[in-house]
């Protein structure tokens, strides 16, 4: 083969062409071919268990602060009221941005979670809502 | 409070769990040897840190399963990605950082299924390239038909348009993939 007619792209077709027959053969010679007398199916389940792992921990530890954050006190107000009152003025000023909401919050009702959390996307998207955390 | 996606399309941590952990030893066989494949040519990546990079990724939700892709193709086409920023970090600044596998967001809306957009071929990148080649090539100084077949895919051309070129069957031609195939994986074997 002529070295210098080859490149990447030649490189990223070849190697993308013999992944893709990978897919096509059977699963028996999959395993008895690609694995090459080696186990090569322990090896890979190794690496896989240990991402699994290494997720679970990092599961559990976000559990445990998510919880810590969102154990609401007495007297402190939560950051979804937080939210809500902020919304409120936003509405009251540019109530065009959610009318529906806008009714809501005027009647002196609560919204949604879903709502708001969708309207704050939004402003957020139109760069007219931040938050720090 | 962050912005929630719509995801009925995409598969949730769990599913990802739950399809890694019920992958088939032929898929898993799939899986190693692409990995292998992708990791040629790179500097300490080895085809061990692809996997586990598309692993983590695909659990963290870094890089979502659309669940309509089988899964060994959507893990196989995350380490192509991820090989892919390789490449391009080794040929643009000439080191790979332990650091720069984390964290790399290519969750964008559309890019799932997407290569990587790397349209910058580098002399470097090149070279690299021409390295990679002649490693795979080596495996089959010996092996004429080989050489064809790895042109012919090389080239983009289809088995019938190598096959009329070397003067092949289509049962040589199949013959000769299955001799690459076990070839290949022999020598990743023995690199381990």
């Amino acid at each position: 083969m002529n070295h210098h007619t080859l490149d990447y792209e030649n490189l990223t077709k070849l190697l993308f062409s013999l992944e893709e027959e990978t897919l096509k053969i059977p699963d028996t010679e999959a395993v008895t071919t690609l694995t090459a007398g080696r186990n090569g199916v322990d090896d890979v389940t190794r690496l896989i268990s240990a991402e699994l792992f290494k997720q679970q921990d990092n599961s559990a530890a976000h559990v445990a602060q998510v919880s810590s954050k969102v154990r609401p006190r007495r007297s402190v107000t939560t950051k979804s009221e937080a939210d809500v009152a902020l919304l409120r003025r936003i509405l009251m000023a540019r109530p065009e941005l959610s009318p529906q909401l806008h009714a809501v919050l005027s009647a002196g009702g609560t919204p949604g979670a879903q709502e708001v959390e969708r309207l704050i996307s939004e402003l957020m998207r139109k760069g007219m809502f931040s938050r720090d955390e | 409070m962050s912005f929630i996606e719509p995801t009925e399309n995409y598969a949730s941590a769990q599913e990802v769990a739950g399809a890694l952990v019920t992958l088939s030893s032929a898929n898993k066989a799939r899986l190693r040897y692409a990995a292998h494949l992708r990791s040629i040519g790179l500097i300490g990546v080895s085809w061990e840190d692809l996997l586990s990079e598309a692993a983590a990724r695909a659990l963290s939700g870094t890089r979502r399963w659309p669940k309509d892709v089988p899964f060994v193709a959507f893990m196989m086409q995350t380490v192509r990605s991820i090989a892919s920023e390789e490449w391009h970090r080794l040929s643009t600044r000439g080191e790979t950082l332990e650091s720069d596998l984390q964290a790399t967001d290519d969750n964008q809306e559309g890019s799932v299924l997407a290569e990587i957009v790397l349209d910058t071929v580098t002399p470097e990148r090149v070279a690299q390239a021409r390295s990679a080649l002649r490693e795979i090539e080596g495996l089959f100084i010996d092996d004429p038909d080989a050489l064809s077949v790895f042109r012919g895919l090389a080239l983009g051309h289809s088995p019938e348009e190598t096959q009329v070129q070397a003067g092949m069957s289509a049962v040589s031609y199949a013959s000769t993939q299955r001799r690459i195939r076990r070839t290949l994986a022999n020598h990743f074997a023995e690199k381990r």
